[in-house]
């Protein structure tokens, strides 16, 4: 017999409240059997309507609210804001503060690529690391909590400065965590990236061409996982990115195809061994002085529009400011590196299994607060 | 064929090496505290258990927010500073004296009180801005985060007792009754000068 038997398309909903969706997102799935035809991300589950907001509330008032754009990147997010501000005021940021800001975003950023990589490795079914990193995620947290007083929430950066200066014995305490986090970090290696069953869920699924992923508008460490070298604090450097001796980790295609949910994995790995680096050279070149520069009380930058961009955990975070003069913004624009991510999703699942879309997922750092803002 | 076997030793080596790393978590102290079984308000009975891994709370913790009204100049500078407008403040006027804050040495000039200070802790994000904007340092974070309540006006906190709005609210129409008599005073001093001159 030779006709052929045509089997119909079930269509599954993975989401909105699926364990390996990071957050509230649906994806809804055309299968056939264990086959994905066709995946359509539906976005929008938590919106909260954030770029409103800015609308109705003082300059400096906004900047808690970039807070909650991005929760695990929060400093990161802080600082794109403050930037833009700065930049429409003409304000130079004293240098010290411009340190912490550094050293701040640094240490969020390896936070934030802890929970990513913790998260990845959840949802190839490993508990474990994700317990081991998020221990070590807790010790940043109390550094943190340290500096500001807060330990997700932070509301750390102001226009002009920082709010708060280092406490005592902060520096000794940083870089003992980080020569404990550097063996902690060679543990993590030896738990999952070497591990046979994980190369084997990450390697060569959904590779990403570095061509396609230019097309796709990747950012930050998607794009570089690629292959394509390009992050903001060394193209466009902002703050003193400039000063500073790091290098740009891409993806190499060590066990898999070049792009795949591998190279991005290990990509993240090895920013967050270039962030541990800032932060020596950070911690040994500090300065001291002021914190503040002097900002009037009531914040009216002029007429104008700027567009600022910075490399958060989550790749080119946008901030564009439209300001009219007034003491709120007349309009505001997030641009996330978590929604670039998402568009490629329904090119990538087609023709991949079910578990493999979680681990595309996964791969991607999706965080869906930033998605929808 | 050979890859075949190589896979299986991988596989087989790479998760013994992982499972070595999670046996020795047994040996090391836990990290996690039983909290509501465990006292957190003591650091010390904390780092006997937890064998010194833990450090006490930051000064600077945000947890819910006091006001020592005795320093507040009613300057309603937190009001402003407030994304969300969760504190309210009605003040009236009363007697000039000098207050020492916290934040510089030079003491501010206290002309108006408070009849009315209400933070809505339901509705606060913790996010400092109040305590930054105030001149005297008389809205503080403190390092209480233990605030579950029943009702939710239980969380509106008011920090003036009815009998001391009472007091002010008396005392500010005193004062208005002094200022308007002194008004009135001055103003006859006024006539009866100009009547001089004529």
């Amino acid at each position: 017999m030779t006709s052929e038997l045509k089997t119909e398309h079930i269509t599954i909903n993975m989401g909105p409240q699926h364990p390996s969706t990071h957050g509230v997102i649906r994806f809804v799935i055309k299968t056939d059997g264990e086959i994905i035809h066709e995946c359509d991300p539906d976005v929008g589950y938590l919106h909260r309507g954030i770029e409103k907001i800015a609308e109705s509330v003082t300059w400096q008032g906004f900047v808690p609210f970039t807070d909650r754009v991005d929760y695990l990147a929060s400093m990161n997010a802080n600082w794109a804001y403050c930037m833009a501000v700065e930049e429409m005021l003409g304000t130079e940021v004293p240098e010290r503060a411009e340190y912490i800001r550094v050293i701040a975003g640094e240490l969020n950023r390896i936070s934030s690529h802890l929970v990513a990589i913790g998260a990845a490795d959840m949802d190839m079914g490993a508990i474990t690391p994700f317990v081991q990193l998020l221990r070590e995620r807790e010790y940043i947290n109390d550094l943190l909590e340290m500096i500001c007083g807060a330990r997700l929430t932070y509301n750390y950066y102001s226009i002009g400065g920082v709010n708060y200066d280092l406490p005592e014995g902060f520096s000794i305490k940083v870089m003992g965590f980080l020569d404990h986090f550097e063996v902690a970090v060679e543990q993590m290696h030896r738990l999952v990236t070497y591990n046979q069953i994980f190369i084997n869920r990450f390697a060569n699924v959904a590779a990403v061409s570095p061509e396609m992923a230019m097309d796709y508008n990747f950012v930050g460490p998607n794009l570089r996982g690629s292959g394509v070298k390009y992050d903001v604090r060394r193209n466009k450097p902002y703050s003193i990115y400039d000063k500073l001796d790091f290098e740009i980790p891409i993806g190499t295609a060590s066990v898999g195809t070049l792009g795949d949910c591998y190279d991005r994995y290990f990509v993240r790995v090895e920013e967050i061994r270039e962030s541990v680096k800032i932060l020596r050279q950070c911690l040994q070149q500090i300065p001291e002085g002021e914190i503040q520069a002097k900002v009037k009380n009531a914040i009216k930058p002029p007429v104008g529009h700027k567009y600022i961009r910075t490399e958060t955990p989550r790749g080119d975070t946008g901030y564009f400011i439209y300001s009219d003069g007034k003491t709120s913004p007349s309009r505001l624009k997030i641009r996330t590196g978590s929604f670039t991510g998402m568009s490629i999703i329904p090119e990538l699942a087609r023709n991949i299994f079910i578990a493999d879309l979680v681990a595309v997922i996964g791969s991607l750092d999706i965080v869906a607060p930033e998605l929808d803002r | 064929m050979n890859a075949y076997f190589n896979n299986i030793k991988n596989g087989i080596q790479t998760v013994f090496e992982g499972m070595s790393i999670s046996l020795a978590s047994f040996f090391v102290h836990p990290i996690t505290i039983q909290y509501p079984e465990d006292d957190i308000s003591s650091a010390e009975k904390l780092k006997e258990t937890y064998k010194g891994q833990l450090g006490p709370m930051p000064e600077n913790y945000r947890g819910i927010l006091d006001v020592d009204l005795s320093i507040c100049t009613a300057c309603q500078l937190c009001v402003k500073a407030c994304p969300i407008d969760c504190i309210v403040i009605d003040a009236v006027k009363c007697d000039k004296s000098k207050v020492q804050g916290t934040k510089s040495e030079k003491p501010a000039v206290k002309t108006r009180t408070c009849t009315r200070f209400d933070i809505h802790m339901g509705k606060c994000m913790f996010c400092a801005l109040c305590t930054l904007a105030c001149p005297t340092g008389a809205i503080v974070h403190t390092k209480v985060f233990e605030m579950n309540k029943y009702q939710l006006q239980d969380l509106v906190l008011s920090f003036v007792s009815e009998e001391e709005k009472e007091k002010a609210i008396k005392r500010d129409s005193e004062l208005k009754v002094e200022a308007a008599a002194e008004k009135a005073a001055k103003a006859a001093k006024e006539a009866e000068k100009t009547e001089e001159e004529k």
